[in-house]
C-alpha cells in the first residue's frame, strides 16, 4: 500500500515541487522496504544479519553525500537507482534487525545519529545544493530538525507506541488511512 | 580466577586512572600559568611578550585547555563507572597516547614552527596566518595533526564507553534509562538488576554520542585543512568550514561539563549519603541536552549574516533551551541531594558544590551572550572569556578537582590534605570570580577580547584581573603540589592485602 | 547603554544565585532529614522552577526580538541612504564610502584574506556594532548613528597577531549622505 502512494501521481508531483516532500518522499521508500524485509525475517535464515543491517544503513544514507546528491539530483537514472537502493538498503534493515540483540540495535542507531546529524546541521546551512528546489535546502533542513527529536521520541516510547498501534481498532485505522491516500494519490489530478 | 582477574583489572584502571590524573593535573596547571602569563602580558600593554609570541600562547593555553579539560574528565568519569561497565583498559591507554602526543604536536607546532591560529584554526588563517614566520605552513599542518591525534582518542573512548554500557544494559533504550517512562517515574524496580542504567552511566553514553558526531566532523574538518594546505589550489568555502570548526569546538568544549556532570553523579551522593536516583526528569532532560548541544553552535556565527536566517533562531531558542536542563536537573537536584543532609564539606564536596554556582552563573552569562541582539554588542568582546572561563575554570576544574579529593584515597589508599583543599578553594573562588568580573565589566565597555593590550580605560581592570589570576593560580598550585606530593609517596597500587597464590607480579598489572 | 544594562542583570542575577549557594549550603550541614521528605517537597516546587525558567527565557526572547541585526529586519522601515563599501585584510581597512547621522547606513562588508570582524565604536568607545568579513562573502551591516564625531573601526575576530592593530578612524558627520559638500 506504501509503495502504491509513493509511485503515485499526486506524490510524485508533490515531489517535484517541495524538497521537504520529496526527503519525506525518501524516508517512506526506505519504511515501506523495511515493511517488507521485515515479512521475510523467519523466512529467509541467512548468516551475517549485523552486516547485512549495516550495509543497509549504509545504503539509506549514502544517498545523502553530497558527490552522490549531486549525482541523483541531476541524472534521472541515477535517481531511480538511489530509490531502488533506499528500497533495498530498507529491506535489508527490515529482515536483519528484529533478529539482532538490542546491543547491535543501539549500536545501528548511534551510527544513524551520528551521521544524520552533521548532515542535517549542512542543509540547514545550505551547504547542499539542489538545483531543482532553488532557495529550499534551508526549509528541508528545519523539518529534518523535527524529524531528528522525533526519532529519539518513538525509541524512547516504543513499547508504548508498539503496544498501541498492534491494537485491532489502530491497525484498521492505519490500514484504512493508507487506502485512502492511496486512493488520493491515483485518482487526484496533478 | 574470577576474582584475581577482577583484580588484575581493578588495578589496571587505577594505574592509568593515576597516570591521568598526575600528567593533566601538571598539564592544566601549565595551561593556567600560561594563561597568567597572558593576563601579564596583555595588562602591560604589550611589554612583556612580542606579538608573536602572545597568540602563541593564547593558541597553546585554549587548545590545551579544550582537550586535556575533557579528556580528564573522561578518565575521572571512566575509572569511576569501571565497576559498572566493562570499560576497556587497553583502548584507555590507546586514548591517553592518543591525546598525549596530540598534546605535544600541538605544543611542537606553536612553540617550534610559530602556530598563532588559536584554538580555533577559522579557514583561511592557518594557511594565512599573517605572522611572517618561515615554518609557518609546518606549523599549521602539525598543529591539525595533532588536533586530529587528540579527536581521534575521545572517538575511541566515546566508542568503547557506547560498546561497554550496551553490553550492560542490553540495549540503547534501557542504557538511557528509557524505562523510567513506563514504570513508577523512578529506577527502583530491580536494584540488584544488573541492566539498569544509573545518572553517570547516561551521561556518559549522551556525552559519548555527541562526542561521536563532533569527532566525525572534528576529522573531516582536518583532513580538508590538511588537503588544502598541501595543494593550496583547494579551497574550501568559508563559511561551511567556519560552521564545522564551531559544531566540532563548541561541542567538544561544551561536553567538558556535560562529562563532569556525570562525574558529579557518583562523588556527590558518597556525601550526602543519599542516592541520585533515577527519574523521568533526569532521563528527559539528557535525552534534550542531547538535541541541544547538537544545534546549540549556531550561537558562534550571529555575526555572520551570510547564515540562513533559520539557523540563527535555532541558536538562539537552543541555546536558552540549553539553560533547563542543568538548572532543573543536575544543579536543582544537586542542591536538594545536599539540603539538611548534614553534609561535612570536605573539599570533594565543596569543589563539586562550587563547581554547580560556577555553571549556573556561568550559564547565565552565556544566555545573556546567546541573545541575538545583545550579541551583537557582546560578540569577540571581553564578555565571552568572561562567561567561558567562569563555566571551565569555576565550573569544570572545580568539578575535576572535587572529584580528585574524591578518587585519590581509592587509587593511592591516601588522603590528600584537607586544609590545603579548602584554602585552596578559598583561594581559588575568590581569585577566579575576581578574575571573571574584570573581564565582564571590561566586555561591556566593549573591550575586544584577543587583544594584546588592554582598550582605553580597562588598564586597572587588566591589573586587578592579573592579580586575581595570582591568588587563584596560587590555590591551582597548592592542590598540584599537593596531588604529586601523595603521588610521590604513596605505594604504587591501593591493595587490599592478598593471599600469597592470590599476589601478582608487577608485570601483570 | 544596554550593555551596562545586562552587566547589572548579569551582576544581579549572579549574586542572586551566589546566594542560593551559600544559604543551601549552610542548611545543608544540618540533619540529616529524611531524604524522601526533603526530596518530595523539593520536585514538587520544580515543577513550578521549570515553567517560571521557560517563561522567563521566552519573555526575553519575545523582548529582544525586534533588535536583531540581520539587514532585512533593519531596512524593513526604508532604504539605506548611505552606502559604504567595507574591505579588511591582514592588517587594514579600507572603506569606500562617507557616513552621516541622517540616515541608516549600509556597510557592505567583505575581507580579501582571512576572517575579520568590522566592528563599528562610537566616540566614547562603547561598540555600536558589528559583523563578520569574510572571504567569499558581502555581509550587509544597516546601521543608524545619532551621534557624530570620530568613531573607530576595530577588528574584532582574530586575524594574526597584528589583530590587535588593526584599527582605523571614521569620521561620522551631521549630515544625511554622509558629505556636506
Amino acid at each position: 500500500m506504501l509503495l502504491l502512494i509513493l509511485v503515485s501521481p499526486t506524490v510524485a508531483g508533490l515531489s517535484a515541487q517541495s524538497l521537504v516532500m520529496h526527503h519525506f518522499a525518501h524516508w517512506l521508500w526506505v519504511v515501506a522496504g523495511a515493511i517488507v524485509g521485515y515479512q521475510f525475517r523467519d523466512l529467509v535464515t541467512l548468516p551475517g544479519r549485523t552486516l547485512v543491517a549495516w550495509a543497509g544503513l549504509f545504503a539509506a544514507f549514502s544517498w545523502h553525500l553530497p558527490p552522490l546528491l549531486s549525482w541523483a539530483e541531476t541524472n534521472q537514472g541515477a535517481h531511480i537507482f538511489a530509490h531502488v537502493t533506499l528500497l533495498v538498503g530498507g529491506g535489508a534493515m527490515g529482515w536483519a534487525l528484529p533478529q539482532l540483540s538490542g546491543a547491535r540495535k543501539g549500536a545501528l542507531f548511534i551510527a544513524a545519529n551520528v551521521v544524520m546529524w552533521p548532515i542535517v546541521l549542512a542543509e540547514l546551512a545550505n551547504a547542499f545544493v539542489y538545483p531543482s528546489y532553488p532557495g529550499q535546502a534551508t526549509a528541508a533542513g528545519i523539518a529534518e530538525l523535527g524529524a531528528m527529536p522525533l526519532a529519539w521520541l518513538v525509541l524512547a516510547f516504543w513499547g508504548p507506541l508498539r503496544r498501541g498501534l498492534a491494537r485491532p481498532g489502530a491497525t484498521n485505522a492505519v490500514q484504512a488511512l493508507l487506502a485512502v491516500a492511496a486512493l488520493v494519490g491515483w485518482v487526484l489530478p496533478f | 580466577m574470577q576474582d584475581r582477574l577482577l583484580l588484575l583489572r581493578q588495578l589496571r584502571a587505577q594505574r592509568i586512572t593515576r597516570i591521568w590524573l598526575v600528567t593533566s593535573g601538571l598539564v592544566l596547571l601549565g595551561l593556567a600559568l600560561a594563561g597568567g602569563s597572558m593576563r601579564l602580558a596583555q595588562a602591560s600593554g604589550g611589554n612583556l611578550f612580542s606579538a608573536d609570541l602572545f597568540y602563541e600562547v593564547m593558541s597553546v593555553h585554549g587548545s590545551g585547555m579544550v582537550v586535556v579539560g575533557l579528556m580528564a574528565g573522561a578518565g575521572v568519569l571512566w575509572y569511576l563507572v569501571s565497576n559498572e561497565i566493562e570499560l576497556s583498559v587497553t583502548v584507555n591507554r590507546i586514548v591517553f597516547l592518543l591525546t598525549l602526543s596530540g598534546l605535544v604536536m600541538i605544543v611542537l607546532a606553536v612553540m617550534v614552527f610559530g602556530y598563532s591560529s588559536a584554538w580555533t584554526f577559522l579557514y583561511p588563517l592557518p594557511e594565512n596566518p599573517g605572522s611572517g614566520i618561515a615554518t609557518a605552513a609546518i606549523g599549521a599542518a602539525a598543529y591539525l595533526i595533532g588536533l586530529a591525534l587528540a579527536v581521534v582518542g575521545f572517538l575511541l573512548w566515546c566508542l568503547d564507553f557506547l560498546r561497554a554500557g550496551l553490553k550492560r544494559c542490553g540495549s540503547l533504550q534501557r542504557l538511557l534509562g528509557f524505562y523510567v517512562f513506563g514504570s513508577a517515574g523512578h529506577g527502583h524496580s530491580g536494584e540488584n538488576d544488573p541492566t539498569t542504567t544509573n545518572p553517570s552511566l547516561i551521561a556518559g553514553t549522551v556525552c559519548a554520542i555527541l562526542g561521536l558526531s563532533a569527532c566525525v566532523i572534528g576529522s573531516l574538518i582536518v583532513v580538508l585543512m590538511l588537503t588544502s594546505l598541501v595543494f593550496p589550489s583547494l579551497t574550501l568555502n568559508a563559511l561551511v568550514a567556519k560552521n564545522m570548526i564551531y559544531f566540532t569546538g563548541h561541542t567538544l568544549a561544551n561536553l567538558q561539563i556535560y562529562v563532569a556532570a556525570g562525574i558529579a553523579y557518583s562523588v556527590l551522593p558518597l556525601y550526602t549519603k543519599r542516592p541520585w536516583r533515577l527519574s523521568r526528569a533526569l532521563v528527559a532532560g539528557w535525552l534534550a541536552t542531547l538535541a541541544i548541544v547538537m544545534l546549540a553552535f549556531f550561537h558562534h556565527l550571529y555575526q555572520d549574516f551570510a547564515q540562513p536566517e533559520a539557523v540563527q533562531w535555532v541558536g538562539n531558542v537552543v541555546s536558552y533551551a540549553a539553560a533547563i536542563p542543568p538548572m532543573t536537573v543536575t544543579i536543582y537536584g544537586g542542591l536538594v541531594l545536599v539540603w539538611r543532609s548534614g553534609i561535612r564539606w570536605s573539599a570533594a564536596p565543596l569543589f563539586t558544590l562550587m563547581a554547580m554556582a560556577g555553571w549556573a552563573i556561568g550559564g547565565f552569562g552565556a544566555v545573556i551572550d546567546s541573545t541575538i541582539s545583545l550579541n551583537q554588542l557582546f560578540h569577540n568582546t571581553l564578555w565571552v572569556p568572561a562567561h567561558f572561563h567562569t563555566y571551565m575554570a569555576l565550573g569544570v576544574m572545580f568539578f575535576l578537582i572535587g572529584a580528585t579529593y574524591h578518587v585519590i584515597p581509592k587509587l593511592t589508599g591516601r588522603q590528600m590534605k584537607e586544609n590545603v583543599g579548602r584554602r585552596a578553594a578559598a583561594l581559588m573562588a575568590f581569585g577566579g570570580y575576581g578574575l571573571v568580573l574584570c573581564w565582564y565589566i571590561s566586555g561591556s565597555m566593549s573591550a575586544p577580547r584577543r587583544y594584546f593590550y588592554p582598550l582605553s580605560g580597562t588598564e586597572v581592570l587588566a591589573w586587578v584581573g592579573v592579580a586575581c589570576a595570582a591568588v587563584a593560580l596560587t590555590g591551582a598550585v597548592m592542590v598540584c603540589y599537593d596531588l604529586v606530593d601523595v603521588f610521590l609517596t604513596s605505594p604504587h597500587y591501593n591493595l587490599p592485602k592478598l593471599a600469597p597464590s592470590s599476589e601478582l607480579a608487577p608485570s601483570e598489572v | 547603554m544596554i550593555t551596562y544594562l545586562a552587566l547589572g542583570i548579569f551582576l544581579a542575577g549572579a549574586l542572586a544565585l551566589g546566594c542560593v549557594f551559600v544559604v543551601v549550603s549552610q542548611v545543608a550541614r544540618r540533619g540529616p532529614t529524611p531524604y524522601p521528605e526533603v526530596a518530595g517537597r523539593a520536585y514538587r516546587l520544580r515543577l513550578f522552577w521549570f515553567f517560571a525558567l521557560g517563561g522567563i527565557l521566552a519573555a526575553v526572547f519575545l523582548t529582544a526580538l525586534p533588535y536583531v541585526p540581520y539587514a532585512n529586519y533593519r531596512l524593513a522601515s526604508g532604504p539605506a541612504a548611505m552606502h559604504v563599501n567595507v574591505a579588511g585584510s591582514q592588517y587594514s581597512w579600507r572603506l569606500d564610502g562617507t557616513v552621516g547621522t541622517g540616515g541608516k547606513v549600509d556597510f557592505a562588508v567583505t575581507s580579501l584574506d582571512v576572517n575579520h570582524d568590522f566592528g563599528l565604536y562610537d566616540p566614547s568607545g562603547h561598540l555600536v556594532g558589528q559583523v563578520q568579513a569574510m572571504p567569499g562573502y558581502t555581509n550587509h551591516l544597516v546601521l543608524q548613528l545619532s551621534e557624530p564625531g570620530d568613531y573607530t573601526v576595530r577588528c574584532l575576530e582574530y586575524c594574526g597577531p597584528g589583530h590587535s592593530s588593526m584599527f582605523m578612524a571614521l569620521h561620522v558627520s551631521t549630515c544625511k549622505t554622509g558629505c556636506c559638500c
